[in-house]
């Protein structure tokens, strides 16, 4: 730099400043995602001397594992199965609290617990509640007649997805209420008036004004879900363990399994390619495209 | 306490030159205002020389020492932001003393100084409070005070006034005159209120596009502007500014404007060709009633338009030659009225460039 | 006189019934922690309990060093806590503040890691651990929790830095605050509701994560509490009321230092913050 364009204290300053940050993100995050790419060509169990293969995980991927298929179809389940409940219920609590109630941050706090409680917990907990025998929805089920929900949910391989989403929807909807409730306290509470001046009825002013002009959180929910989407492990590894019979599969949960069960190092590595590559293409889709933004930012 | 001096001062944002080539000397214990229309750079000129903004040419001297590449702290100066700029997080005697602080000064002798500056300030009730429990008035002292209490050699005033309402920034107007007074510490005040800076300053600098039209006392700027955007920034009411075209210049300077009607200026402004144009400033009050005293050629007449009472006297808008005139004298809508030039404070301007002939 | 009940009842009411359902998994949790020995077939999953007993609690305090997992947890946790805390907020001071080269391709390098899912580096990290000797330590667990928090905070604290008057700064620097200063002594200080949100985001995480862990971590000594009924799973897990137990205790301090700064989060979240 040039004397000119300087009484900042040094110019050195910056990277002093990020220095810390950088050494992170390059070891902990450029490194591994370079890492994958190479090691994705081998076959190698993670102990051994590696053997170069090319493309073969690839093409074992793509062709002969029904296992990957099962994942990528949950995930295509699963992310508008998720997200969509998620927010309009987040919505909806969310609304009725700001609206005035008593006592909203008790409220506020009941719906966020269970993003607060670790996936350990939740997965035994559930475990107990999907239970068949003695669990919690088979004794209602057997005390009331219902008989559907005696079912083996966790176990069923027609059910079990739609089981472990169930939680996901526990676990996830209070996340959405808070940021519906710090977007709806962003608004400017004149528009609203005018909308009531105008003479706009409840539902008219939610479907016209409020939802519309919440369009900031709703699309960072989205994306959020969908990156958590691919991202999903410790729930189904607490909960189903990707079972049965890969019926809950999950790509991360597949790449653990890959890893660290079967020693299957390179290709968890090519799995885990792929499912960066599907991230980051949905993401930069929705930002790109959609204008969607991580509005815990700008 | 010191002099400043600003060498061929260049700043340059991008490919904008916000400032060109600026020389300016302020004398040791001299108070300056720095006035102009926003963007003309008096901002930007304050910021270089508090060493917010680096220069990108030129030198900026304090006392002897150039400070060009010097960074804030070092430049042994402090300054007064238009927002106060105060520490949320710290009581008014914290914000008064963090500089003296950061320079290591014992607790005992910053307790004394803070103490010092509070009773100049009338601020010794509300040391311990914070920023936000304050009123606008108050914020202004304390920002104040954390700029006296290091006794710098320089202070840097960036519209303190301006977030102030009215009846308290006159208030406060004096409040720093009566403190320049005392401290007789070189001050350097930028504004873009003229009535401020023609109170306070012992020289104006008018500037404009990044460069200095003029520097001169208040008085030397009302009297003798250098061009016609000094003439209409300096002074309340702005001057009143007619085109015209001189069509005789032998002995006595008259001149036609465009509905026909016409004006001498006597012998004041002899000289000037035939047929050229010209834009004749007049200050609102340098018009008066025409009397028996006003020769005939020395008058406009006029329709009263609008009229402005404001207590002690009233502003009337005339109608002359198509334009609208501003008076210092009163009179009644719908009057048809002569108004007596005072000639020899008539100023003329060339219409191309602005410059005073 | 009218019987239709006031929209604010009818909000209650709905909001209250939904809290209770929402409730359950957590009641059922602490019914059967609380249930006392030998009630083994409590109805309802566990929820109809009769009479409360600490003696799971006793039972899980006996069997496994659940205070020595606790120290574990609150060392990693912690530790990684403070480190996010100062070095993203120390890289956001800059990209917030400061023009320099590479800044810019940092910054979006950082967004896009929020992106990228976590799952798919756990392999290489496994291995990088095992490259420098960390499989087995609190470093190996710190330093990737901590690695993987910083871009969601730097995204946090820089917009709130944005938020934050500039000329309070430049007042800093003729006060005499060298840069380094001003983040410490200015930004840092008047930006507690984003790192209140920094402080809660990683301590949910670094508290609750178990998988990296479980590859991590061999010394049942070094474990955390997350792993106790992974690792304890077959001599006394078996039953659910010490099983139950456990989970409460895991999930105690997460809810203790929500509930301590819940206040200040959804100001965190607005403030400077959830902008179009």
């Amino acid at each position: 730099m040039s004397m000119s364009s300087a009484p900042r204290s040094g110019s050195l300053a910056p990277y002093l400043f990020v220095l810390p940050a950088t050494v992170l993100f390059v070891a902990y995050v450029v490194y591994p995602i370079l890492y994958v790419i190479c090691s994705s060509a081998y076959r190698w169990d993670g102990i051994n001397q590696a053997t170069f293969t090319g493309l073969a995980n690839y093409i074992r991927l793509f062709t002969h594992d029904p296992a990957f298929v099962l994942a990528i179809r949950n995930a295509v389940l699963w992310a508008p199965l998720t997200i969509l409940p998620q927010m309009l219920l987040g919505f909806a609590i969310a609304y009725m609290l700001e609206t005035g109630v008593p006592r909203q941050a008790i409220y506020q706090a009941i719906f966020y617990l269970p993003a607060i409680i670790s996936p350990v917990v939740v997965g035994i907990v559930w475990q107990r509640i999907y239970n068949p025998f003695g669990g919690l929805l088979s004794d209602i089920g057997f005390a009331s007649g219902l008989r559907f929900l005696t079912v083996p949910f966790l176990s069923d391989t027609k059910v079990a997805i739609y089981a472990v989403i169930a939680v996901n929807v526990w676990q996830w909807t209070g996340f959405s209420m808070l940021l519906y409730v710090a977007g709806l306290k962003g608004l400017p509470t004149e528009t609203l008036e005018a909308a009531k001046i105008e003479g706009a009825t409840l539902r008219q002013t939610i479907v016209y004004v409020v939802w519309p002009m919440l369009r900031h959180v709703h699309l960072t929910l989205i994306l959020l879900g969908v990156i958590g989407t691919l991202q999903t492990f410790p729930l189904i590894y607490m909960l189903t363990n990707g079972g049965p019979n890969h019926a809950t599969e999950s790509l991360p949960n597949y790449i653990f399994l890959q890893a660290f069960k079967l020693q299957s190092m390179g290709y968890a590595s090519a799995i885990s390619v792929v499912l960066m590559v599907i991230a980051l293409a949905l993401s930069l889709f929705q930002v790109r495209v959609l204008g969607a933004r991580f509005a815990l930012a700008e | 306490m010191a002099t400043v001096e600003l060498r061929r001062v260049d700043k340059t944002f991008g490919t904008h030159q916000a400032i060109q080539g600026l020389d300016l000397s302020i004398a040791d214990g001299e108070f300056v205002a720095l006035v102009g229309p926003s963007g003309c750079g008096k901002s930007t000129t304050l910021r270089m020389i508090a060493g917010l903004e680096g220069v990108s040419g030129g030198a900026i001297v304090i006392g002897e020492r150039d400070v060009s590449h010097l960074p804030a702290r070092d430049r042994d100066i402090a300054m007064v932001f238009q927002s106060y700029a105060l520490y949320p997080h710290m009581t008014v005697a914290e914000n008064i003393g963090f500089g003296l602080k950061l320079r290591g000064t014992r607790r005992s002798r910053i307790a004394e100084l803070v103490d010092e500056a509070a009773e100049t300030l009338q601020l010794k009730e509300v040391l311990g409070r914070k920023p936000k429990e304050l009123s606008g008035g108050q914020r202004q002292r304390v920002a104040m005070g954390r700029a006296m209490v290091r006794h710098p050699q320089v202070f840097l005033f960036d519209e303190p006034l301006s977030n102030l309402d009215a009846k308290l920034r006159v208030h406060m107007r004096a409040q720093i005159k009566k403190l320049h007074r005392q401290l007789t510490t070189t001050t350097i005040y930028v504004t873009h209120d003229q009535t401020e800076a023609m109170t306070l300053a012992d020289r104006i600098v008018v500037m404009n596009h990044g460069r200095i039209e003029q520097v001169g006392t208040p008085h030397q700027l009302y009297g003798a502007p250098v061009s016609k955007f000094v003439a209409g920034f300096i002074g309340s009411p702005e001057m009143n500014f007619l085109e015209a075209v001189v069509d005789e210049a032998a002995a006595t300077c008259d001149l036609t404007f465009a509905d026909g009607s016409r004006l001498s200026l006597g012998e004041a402004h002899v000289g000037l060709p035939a047929g050229r144009p010209v834009t004749l400033g007049i200050r609102p009050e340098h018009l008066h009633l025409a009397g028996p005293g006003d020769p005939q050629d020395a008058r406009l007449s006029g329709v009263v338009e609008v009229i402005e009472p404001l207590g002690a006297d009233t502003l009337i808008h005339v109608i002359v030659a198509g334009r609208t005139l501003v008076a210092r004298l009163a009179a009644e809508v719908g009057d048809r009225i002569a108004l007596g030039v005072d000639r020899t404070r008539a100023h003329l301007f060339d219409p191309a460039s602005g410059l005073t002939l | 006189m009218t019987l239709t009940p006031s929209p604010r009842t009818i909000k209650t009411a709905v909001l209250t019934v939904l809290a209770a359902v929402w409730l359950v998994p957590v009641l059922m949790m602490l019914a059967v922690a609380l249930m006392p020995p030998g009630q083994r077939a409590a109805g309802f999953g566990g929820l109809a309990i009769k009479g409360v007993s600490l003696s799971s609690f006793v039972t899980a305090f006996d069997r496994a060093p659940i205070l020595m997992h606790f120290v574990n947890s609150l060392i990693i946790t912690i530790t990684s806590v403070v480190l996010v805390v100062v070095i993203s907020s120390l890289a956001a001071y800059a990209f917030a503040r400061m023009r320099f080269r590479g800044g810019e391709g940092l910054f979006y390098g950082l967004l896009a890691t929020l992106m990228l899912p976590i799952p798919a580096l756990i392999v290489p990290i496994f291995q990088l651990n095992k490259t420098f000797g960390l499989l087995d330590t609190y470093w190996g667990l710190i330093l990737p929790y901590t690695a993987l928090g910083v871009p969601f905070a730097v995204i946090i604290y820089r917009s709130f830095f944005s938020a934050i008057p500039q000329e309070l700064e430049e007042a800093a620097k003729i006060d005499g605050c060298s840069t380094f200063g001003i983040w410490l002594r200015i930004v840092m200080p008047l930006s507690w509701p984003a790192t209140s949100v920094v402080v809660i985001f990683q301590f949910m995480t670094s508290f609750n994560e178990f998988i990296l862990a479980l590859v991590t971590m061999d010394s049942n000594s070094l474990k955390p509490l997350t792993l106790v009924p992974l690792i304890y799973a077959g001599p006394f897990m078996a039953q659910p009321g010490p099983m139950f137990a456990t989970l409460t205790l895991i999930t105690i301090p997460v809810v203790a230092v929500y509930l301590l700064m819940q206040r200040f989060m959804i100001g965190g979240l607005t403030a400077g913050a959830v902008k179009g």
